[in-house]
């Protein structure tokens, strides 16, 4: 088993050519996966032109780099009480799901959606409608043979709770359907060895920062208090083998990062 | 300055049993001004009219402003359909306005997330562009348009200084101020003071209404029944400097409500 690491796009230096800037950077440094953000001025699902497509693909199939997507989350929610934002929200995620398709990517991560009052006076009913929400876009990303991976959250507003994800697995049994693992958001909420364990069986990926406890800060792993050391040991013995995204504060800490894990996983392998 | 409650306080249920409370409760403390919040589904444009043509049988003096839908909207997001259907929310409001008799709309500005901030010049020529179109429309319809501040950190009107800011983009419509939320400016760790002190008083005479109520906001399901006293606090000072047209007691719970109304009261 080698551990699979991976870039966010969020890492680049240039917002307006975020992509091809961090696919170099894999390149060079030897990554073996990409996630792009889709909400720089470069990748915006709806607006994203055909030759920028080609460029990417062309790119990253040249140097046997595996791509994936994390949809654009600000301002959306799936949740949504209102139908207007709850449809709009749809059509972006549908968006970013057509558009793995042409990038030959098979995973787009997605954000679960936000709580605000309706949802804060009603959560159940919040989570109903957010399950019907991605009942129907797996349905969309089955027809290009994607996986969507809800990711875990730990802001004030959002949805993405352990509790909420472990509903919508229930409730939207779905090949199609797994997690996205945010270390860092496990983090500020509560105990990342506790969310890995409860989720561990629908793991496809994961996003991998370091930040002291209670907060979900964007440092190098080993610059914070979480046990990545332990969290290495169990991804070895449950054999997970997903990408490890790097989504820390700048380029240098990813490397620091891979540095610090590799570590760890040779030191835990050789015992 | 007229005093009035938010429809925020009767939320839930349904268009009549709220429409009833609703009136009820404006009859009891003498009031006739409403802020209505439109939230879909629970408060449309259909439940608004058929609402407000039943209060008028008996407070045929109802004043009304109305606040549009508030809470994923951004004008200044990078992703043009959350732009599209925001502004479209809100030109329905500004219609929605005009055709049930209100006197003011209120909207939310924009938040600017981390990409949006990198490309803030270009979103801010869109958010310009957009609060012109929307005054115009609210100016033929004889309507003010206002601004409300929020606390998170990534809004476009958030502090003192940020309302300086955006009177720059509103100098030139007479129809165009500010809702002056103070739960939401106290959570930015500011104060009346800071913004009377940090703000012109051309900025300041736009600030034509003022929500209180509990922090961090109204808008939001919160406990914190000691900020009754802050908000208060915080409008009483304020008044000294700023005479706002509308004071709206916003609050899920009609014993805040009531509370803050009588501390009012009492002040002025």
């Amino acid at each position: 088993m080698k551990l699979l690491y991976g870039l966010s796009s969020s890492l680049a230096d240039s917002y307006e050519n975020a992509v091809i800037e961090t696919i170099k950077f894999a390149i060079q440094n030897d990554f073996k996966v990409v996630e792009i953000f889709c909400e720089t001025p470069d990748v915006l699902p709806d607006e994203i032109s055909d030759g920028k497509i080609r460029e990417i693909r062309e790119l990253a199939n040249s140097y046997n780099l595996r791509i994936q997507l994390h949809a654009p989350f600000h301002s959306l929610n799936l949740s949504s009480f209102n139908p207007k934002i709850k449809n709009v929200s749809m059509k972006i995620i549908r968006d970013t799901i057509s558009l793995a398709y042409k990038l030959e990517s098979s995973l787009v991560t997605l954000h679960l959606g936000l709580c605000f009052l309706p949802c804060q006076l009603d959560r159940k009913k919040a989570l109903t409608i957010l399950a019907d929400s991605i009942t129907d876009l797996l349905k969309f990303a089955k027809n290009y043979n994607i996986t969507l991976a809800i990711e875990n959250r730990g802001g004030r507003l959002d949805l993405g709770r352990l509790e909420d994800l472990l509903f919508i697995l229930e409730t939207v049994s779905h090949e199609n359907l797994g997690i996205t693992f945010d270390v860092v958001q496990a983090n500020a909420v509560g105990d990342p060895l506790i969310y890995y364990e409860s989720l561990k069986g629908n793991i496809v990926n994961m996003h991998i920062s370091d930040s002291p406890r209670g907060k979900s800060l964007l440092l190098a792993v080993g610059e914070g208090e979480i046990n990545y050391r332990e969290l290495v040991r169990r991804i070895i013995k449950d054999n997970i083998n997903v990408p490890l995204i790097f989504e820390v504060s700048n380029k240098d800490k990813a490397i620091q990062s891979r540095a610090v894990l590799e570590g760890y996983f040779k030191e835990i392998k050789s015992d | 300055m007229l005093i009035g409650i938010s429809s925020i306080q009767f939320f839930s249920g349904d268009t009549v049993d709220t429409t009833n409370k609703m009136k009820d409760f404006l009859m009891e403390h003498k009031l006739n001004y409403l802020d209505a919040f439109l939230i879909p589904p629970f408060l449309t444009g259909e439940k608004l009219r058929e609402m407000i043509n039943k209060m008028r049988e008996n407070l045929s003096d109802l004043r009304i402003t109305l606040r549009a839908p508030s809470f994923a909207e951004n004008l200044t997001s990078i992703l043009k359909g959350i732009r599209e259907v925001t502004l479209e929310e809100y030109v329905e409001t500004i219609k929605l306005a005009a055709e049930v008799g209100a006197e003011a709309v209120i909207i939310k500005p924009g938040m600017m997330f981390h990409i949006e901030k990198k490309c803030r010049d270009k979103m801010l020529d869109i958010l310009r562009e957009n609060l012109g179109f929307l005054a115009d429309l609210a100016s033929r319809n004889n309507l003010l348009l206002l601004l409300e501040n929020y606390y998170y950190p990534y809004e476009v009107l958030r502090r003192a200084e940020s309302f300086s800011y955006i009177y720059e983009f509103i100098k030139e419509y007479n129809n165009v101020g500010f809702a002056l939320n103070i739960p939401h400016l106290l959570e930015t760790r500011s104060s009346t003071d800071y913004l009377v002190k940090h703000c012109s008083k051309k900025v300041l005479s736009r600030i034509k209404l003022v929500y209180v109520g509990l922090r961090p906001s109204p808008w939001e399901k919160s406990n914190f029944i000691q900020s009754i006293t802050h908000s208060y606090y915080e409008f009483i000072k304020l008044y000294n400097w700023v005479k706002p047209d509308y004071l709206v007691i916003a609050s899920i719970d009609a014993t805040v409500t009531r509370l803050l109304m009588d501390y009012i009261r009492e002040q002025l």
